[in-house]
């Protein structure tokens, strides 16, 4: 059988049984049509909804995601020269680089596999960036396919030219030749771009619209991989032109190019992927188990966290000591920055009464939370044994694990709270409850994570985690938006309504701390 | 059948591999033991063509250990068994069929599958086996290679009594059908009765290279007791 045949006739087994297990699992299929539903949801929602949006057309739109775009593209490349992400998985380490193949066709299937993983994420990525302004701009399907492929190939690009310099690298004993060329890179990108801020901020004076006139300054678009990805990206919103075609056709030589000279030189390959192959199946076994995801460098951070803690309260410890080893402090964290960002976004853009900005952002950042921070720490310790080894009242181990998290909660609410007030310069009386209601809210979330344990078997909470998270959600707050909802109709006022809520999450969490020690009693280790 | 020249690896700073030296010949079972990080595994890595050496020169059935003629000569079996977890384990064992080209597979394999209990999962995905029962289908995947020289990386870890039994039977078949065996272990009792020779490796050297018998004759002690005195730092 010939090299290429065997190649895929592996990928082809794998997509097969991938495919068969799917159908067989009904469990699995709910949860994958669940995100498919809500993606469309989302997608559909934003789209309709933007009817009468005019947000696409607006010149500052297209000049954030000008300057967004060449930002984004000139930051990816210049880290994806410095590493490799072209990794494998260590079965085909263990088994496919030790059989008699040509370790040059298996580079050629695996460097051919990711662009339909590339075009995939930029789809999904391009869907939620402009499906808010996809009524206004109205794209045609070549429009529209002309940015997905203009933003793909950076990607693909620098993933291939990486690697070719890896190669290289390792073939001639060229030690420093990535960190020379990301240099070359860096200052080819980033010395126009300054100077033409520079000429910006001559013009008009020092404003945020110079950045990003400076930024979109049409030359910018000649620098190679990521200006060219830039224009490409921005035929969604520019039209299509005869430069499009060109860079287009640049971008696909440059590509089939390095995908030739890799093919050329990668006879030796095997030991540089290693390294990578290996960090990204810890990373993935990391994400399954829904740890955090923590680089080399946070491990090895030294703290030091002075606690005289003792039995459940050692949990406290612990995660004092993970989050000063994986955050920019104890208490203000990168989610405290998303949620100034979020709330400088929503002033910017937002076109709400500025009165309920505090509301708004509080509520996305919860949104954000619990979407993409679903998997709380309470969770990973749930599956490690001394979670249950470690004599103390399973209310207090559960208190101490979360008490942290609650705090930086509370404090990024004050943080949002705090400078929306002074943004839109307004002050309401239940600004001062709101970050205790919506920490009431959070800490319901984070003390119930360990029912659904008892009640679903762990395999099926995994499988279908989102779907129990919302219903934990839905079925855990549903006492307190219904007394919200009553108070709020009858009385109409957020404080009270908000003091309503408190009461009553307060009440609910404090029952689902006390059946702790009683239903503890049920749980087992997961694995 | 296997011959190591002067072989060094580097990683960065660091010396794994010191100009280790050895050779093999059919018939010939090699133990190659050491502390954790002595650079075993690096070897054997480096035999297989998953490292580079950085210095010296390795040559399986006199082609140099990269080559397609050479991967055609010898099975690894690597010290963890991350297989394919989407992949039952009979389409484990066609894959290595078909990059080995083996024919007539099954029978050759079947009876290798009863002797690890693996006949009436053929049908379970990579995913589902337990850890020993992936060593023990890395093991069968390695026997089906039917190579002329077998690296065998820690190949007991995980694996059951019954299975260990096995593992060291096989072992013993392979020298009697004039295979050649690399096996690195820290389970001394189970290669103590099937090793010709024994090399050890402290810090990237190798301190002991010589025949069990020898070996036996100088320290009159059992392999355990004589790993620990060479090995002990005092």
């Amino acid at each position: 059988m010939s090299d290429y045949k065997l190649l895929f006739h592996l990928e082809k087994t794998q997509f097969k049984n991938r495919f068969k297990e799917l159908l067989t699992q009904p469990k699995r299929l709910i949860m994958y049509l669940l995100y498919i539903a809500f993606m469309g949801w989302i997608v559909g929602f934003n789209i309709f909804n933007s009817k009468e949006s005019t947000i696409g057309e607006s010149p500052n739109f297209k000049l954030y995601v000008g300057a967004g775009a060449l930002v984004l593209f000139a930051f990816t490349a210049t880290s994806m020269i410095k590493k490799s992400s072209l990794h494998f998985k260590l079965s085909d380490i263990n088994y496919l680089f030790t059989a008699p193949v040509d370790n040059r066709k298996i580079l050629m299937i695996a460097l051919l596999k990711r662009i339909p993983t590339y075009l995939l994420t930029t789809v999904y990525t391009l869907i939620f960036l402009f499906s808010i302004v996809f009524r206004s701009i109205a794209p045609s399907a070549a429009e529209v396919f002309v940015t997905i492929v203009g933003y793909s190939f950076i990607f693909l690009i620098m993933e291939t030219f990486s690697f070719l310099l890896f190669v290289i690298q390792a073939k001639w004993h060229m030690e420093n030749l990535r960190s020379r060329v990301r240099k070359i890179f860096s200052l080819v990108v980033f010395i126009p771009a300054l100077f033409f801020i520079f000429k910006s901020i001559q013009e008009n004076g020092a404003t945020i619209n110079s950045l990003l006139l400076g930024l979109n300054e049409k030359s910018l678009d000649f620098i190679p991989i990521i200006g060219w990805g830039r224009f490409l990206l921005m035929s969604v919103l520019n039209g299509l032109t005869s430069m499009s075609v060109v860079a287009l056709i640049i971008m696909t030589l440059l590509y089939v190019t390095l995908i030739i000279l890799t093919y050329r030189f990668a006879d030796d390959y095997y030991e540089d992927v290693i390294e990578q192959s290996e960090k990204m199946a810890e990373l993935m076994a990391n994400a399954k188990a829904g740890r955090t995801l923590r680089t080399s460098w946070q491990l090895k951070k030294k703290v030091k966290v002075v606690d005289k803690a003792v039995y459940g309260q050692a949990f406290n410890w612990k995660r004092k000591v993970l989050l000063l080893k994986s955050d920019f402090s104890l208490y203000f964290s990168i989610e405290t920055l998303l949620c100034l960002v979020i709330t400088g976004g929503l002033f910017i853009f937002g076109s709400d009464e500025k009165r309920y900005m505090p509301y708004v952002v509080s509520g996305m950042y919860f949104y954000i939370k619990f979407l993409f921070f679903m998997q709380s720490h309470l969770d990973e310790e749930l599956k490690k044994p001394y979670f249950y080894l470690i004599p103390d009242a399973p209310m207090k181990k559960i208190i101490a694990t979360v008490k942290i998290d609650l705090i930086r909660f509370f404090i990024n609410i004050v943080l949002i709270v705090v400078l929306s007030s002074a943004l839109s310069q307004t002050f309401e009386s239940a600004y001062i409850i709101l970050p205790f209601a919506a920490t009431s809210v959070y800490s319901i979330m984070l003390f119930s994570n360990y029912m659904f344990n008892i009640f679903i078997p762990p395999k099926d909470f995994e499988r279908l985690s989102v779907l129990f998270k919302m219903i934990q959600m839905i079925v855990l707050l549903l006492p307190s938006i219904i007394v919200s909802i009553v108070i709020g109709v009858i009385m109409k006022n957020i404080l009270i309504t908000l003091l309503g809520m408190l009461v009553v999450n307060g009440i609910i969490s404090l029952i689902v701390l006390m059946l702790a020690d009683v239903l503890f009693e049920k749980l087992e280790l997961t694995k | 059948m296997l011959r190591v020249e002067n072989v060094s690896k580097k990683f960065k700073k660091l010396e794994a591999v010191k100009s280790v030296s050895f050779e093999m010949f059919p018939g010939q079972v090699i133990g190659i033991l050491g502390p954790n990080g002595a650079g075993k595994s690096t070897t054997i890595k480096m035999i297989a063509g998953l490292l580079r050496t950085t210095e010296g020169k390795i040559t399986i059935d006199g082609h140099l250990n990269r080559s397609i003629e050479a991967k055609k000569k010898f099975a690894y079996i690597p010290e963890f068994p991350e297989v394919y977890g989407m992949l039952t384990i009979d389409e484990h064992l066609n894959f290595i069929a078909k990059a080995y080209n083996i024919q007539d597979w099954e029978s050759f394999i079947i009876p290798y599958l009863e002797r690890f209990d693996l006949l009436d999962k053929r049908t379970k995905l990579g995913k589902e086996l337990s850890k020993g029962m992936q060593q023990k289908l890395s093991i069968c995947m390695g026997l089906l290679t039917q190579g002329d020289l077998y690296l065998f990386d820690e190949p007991m870890i995980g694996l059951d009594p019954k299975a260990i039994r096995e593992a060291k039977m096989i072992i013993q078949e392979l020298k009697d059908q004039n295979k050649t065996i690399l096996i690195s272990t820290h389970l001394l009792d189970s290669i103590e009765n099937v090793c010709d020779r024994v090399l050890v490796l402290k810090e990237g050297k190798v301190i002991v290279d010589s025949d069990m018998i020898t070996l036996k004759e100088q320290h009159q002690a059992s392999l355990e007791d004589i790993f620990l005195e060479v090995t002990s730092d005092e």
